[in-house]
């Protein structure tokens, strides 16, 4: 077996591995027209928080285009997470923001077909936590709801481009707001 | 006439389903399967410099960037009609291995092992990566965390950057590998061939130990007889990363090989009216329809396919259980389709293997990892197998390197007519007059083409991050009649 500390988890964490307070991910893929809106969600976000970080807990930004498992291993070590996406659930009208806990995720997607090439998120944290991995035990998910996620673009309709002032605040908002509910 | 379709329904209409046409005595009449399409790829890279394409496809998806990055990478070297010095050959083909054992762990435990761990009929709510955990220990799932991590270590030493490796340049790398990362690579391998021949042990006792498992595997349902093509160095032996394309008939004879840039007078396309995708076929042998045969020039592309198109494996490991696979499977070439699950673990083994040997190469630590380009770029394509096909990447581009033309033939494409074939078979299999759809007769269906890997790359961005299915059985006039869920509204 390694040795490397570097590699694998810390199954029992020791008092070196305090997890950090906050990640906000941007997913999606930035070429496909509207699925890259978490990205630019995120990204002016970041901009934001950068200019003034210590009006904010402490929180690392980052844009993947990844899901399942690849996704959870980017969340551990970490408390809390905020994961912005691009959503198409098809019944909301395009560029709708909607924000659920990642608990209610498996009410829009099924956990358990198998057609894709990996899990689902909420799946994939059940895996991270059996093996014992330090994940966040806050997930919220921020959606735009989208269509155009199909087309290699790397424009965004209207509509959707609409909502990313609305969810970048949302984000730094929620930031704050838990920020005081801890210290409560 | 009745219709029972399996529908991504958060998605629009159109894209990635599988539908089932019923007679009026409610039996198969004919099957569709429709894969999602990324609309606008090539127009997209137009007018772009060539060295961009490492970086822009592996973007395509995230489910394989390693693949178009190596892809693109070996077309770009090609456009510039530039050959990276060997170190820069190996370390791609090493970070390429890494990722192979990723990936393949990943298949086994995650999509395949839950129909073979759990068992076909097992509830859905059992039928998943927890279930095996649960099943086999939580010792294993560690294993296959770390198997993963180990993997993408790999991807990020080399490439720069985990899953998304962005080193790749025409005429080899931005960087090499001190000695320090090489021994940590190394390491990582003896660890890796370990896992690999753990998890071919676990397949032999839960699988070949169940003569359940064993008769479904060599059923019927899951055979076609078709072409199968893969990668092969000189020898005629696996290769991921490098050599030509075998092509071996239905009945084991190598009707030849190509090199990437003739990869044109191989493989043509044929158009459907149901479908926007287009279904690659042997243009050597011409195309007679969605039916097996060596007159049919329906071939597919996965590790079953890799396997049957070469003469054996690079290495002494991978051989012995190559060996072992068509002594027990009566011969080459093999054409149940089920066994796919087997040979993506023998190639796991490979990967495992060749990260060792590429490893300790004394060459890989070389600081002459890059040859500049200096003919004038015109045209180039790069070929290499990713996990789950034959990766083909064509670009045309003016003489100051700026793309005037790109066309890519990916993994799951070329396996678009079997796949379709093999729904169909097994739809025609399952579903009889009278006979009530049952959810594991519908899982039973979706392992014929589970076997393929098929990647929908697209579906797995915006959330859901999956493609939930729904089964709807129509009648005459195309009104649901019964609808079956594998999906929670």
């Amino acid at each position: 077996m390694m040795q490397n500390p570097e590699l694998g988890w810390n199954l029992s964490p020791s008092p070196n591995s305090t997890p950090r307070p906050w990640i906000v991910i941007g997913l999606g893929n930035p070429l496909l027209g509207d699925d890259g809106v978490g990205w630019r969600i995120v990204e002016r976000a970041a901009q934001r928080y950068n200019a003034s970080p210590h009006s904010y807990p402490q929180a690392d930004f980052e844009c993947l285009s990844l899901g399942g498992l690849s996704l959870m291993e980017r969340l551990v070590g970490y408390r809390k997470a905020i994961i912005v996406d691009s959503i198409t659930t098809g019944k909301q009208p395009e560029g709708t923001l909607l924000s659920f806990s990642l608990e209610d995720l498996p009410a829009l997607a099924s956990s358990y077909t198998r057609s894709s090439h990996d899990t689902t998120l909420p799946e994939a944290i059940q895996v991270g936590r059996m093996m014992g991995a330090p994940l966040p035990d806050f997930i919220t998910i921020l959606a735009v709801e989208a269509r155009r996620v199909y087309e290699f673009s790397e424009e965004l309709t209207p509509a959707v481009a609409a909502a990313i002032p609305r969810a970048e605040q949302m984000i730094l908002d929620l930031l704050v707001e838990e920020a005081a509910h801890d210290l409560a | 006439m009745q219709r029972i379709t399996i529908d991504p329904i958060t998605r629009l209409e159109g894209h990635g389903k599988i539908e089932i046409f019923l007679n009026s005595d409610g039996e198969v009449a004919s099957t569709y399967f429709q894969i999602p399409e990324l609309r606008g790829f090539e127009r997209f890279c137009v007018g772009r410099p060539v060295e961009e394409m490492p970086l822009l496809t592996n973007r395509i998806c995230g489910v394989c960037p390693e693949a178009h990055h190596m892809a693109a990478a070996k077309a770009a070297d090609a456009v510039y009609k530039v050959d990276p010095p060997p170190t820069a050959k190996k370390l791609r083909e090493l970070l390429y291995s890494g990722f192979y054992f990723t990936d393949h762990t990943t298949h086994f435990y995650a999509l395949a092992g839950p129909d073979f761990v759990m068992g076909p009929d097992a509830p859905v709510a059992q039928r998943n990566i927890l279930g095996v955990i649960h099943k086999v220990g939580l010792e294993i799932g560690g294993k296959v965390i770390q198997a993963r991590k180990y993997g993408h270590r790999i991807v990020e030493i080399i490439g720069g950057r985990k899953v998304h490796p962005c080193t790749s340049i025409p005429g080899g790398l931005t960087k090499g590998i001190t000695e320090e990362q090489r021994q940590e690579i190394e390491q990582i391998g003896h660890w890796a061939i370990e896992f690999a021949q753990f998890s071919l042990k676990l397949f032999s006792d839960i699988v070949l130990g169940n003569s359940q498992y064993v008769d479904l595997v060599l059923n019927d349902i899951y055979t076609h007889r078709t072409y199968s093509i893969g990668l092969v160095d000189e020898n005629n032996r696996v290769n991921f990363y490098d050599g030509k394309v075998s092509v071996v008939a239905p009945d084991g004879e190598r009707i030849g090989k190509y090199a990437p840039h003739e990869y044109t007078d191989w493989i043509a396309e044929r158009v459907e009216p149901w479908t926007y995708l287009k279904f690659p076929y042997l243009k050597k042998v011409g195309w007679k329809g969605f039916v097996d045969g060596k007159d049919s020039g329906v071939y597919f592309a996965t590790p079953l396919s890799r396997l049957n198109a070469a003469d054996g494996m690079a290495t002494p490991r991978a051989q012995e259980e190559y060996e072992k696979f068509y002594e027990t499977l009566g011969g080459k070439p093999v054409h149940q389709r089920l066994a796919t699950h087997w040979a993506r673990l023998i190639e796991l083994l490979y990967s495992a293997e060749r990260i060792v040997e590429l490893a300790t190469d004394p060459e890989i630590t070389s600081p002459n990892f890059h040859t500049t380009p200096t003919e004038k770029p015109t045209e180039g394509v790069g070929i290499v197998e990713a996990p789950r096909g034959t990766l083909t990447h064509h670009y045309k581009t003016d003489e100051r390197g700026i793309l005037t033309e790109v066309n890519l033939i990916v993994g799951t494409t070329n396996n678009y007519a079997p796949i379709s074939m093999s729904i169909d078979k097994a739809a025609r299999s399952l579903i009889r007059k009278g006979s009530v759809v049952t959810e594991g007769m519908l899982n039973m269906i979706e392992m014929a083409f589970r076997a393929y890997d098929p990647c929908f790359g697209c579906a797995t961005h915006s959330l859901p991050g999956q493609m939930p299915l729904e089964v709807t059985i129509r009648d005459a006039n195309g009104n649901p009649i019964e609808v079956l869920k594998q999906f929670c509204e």
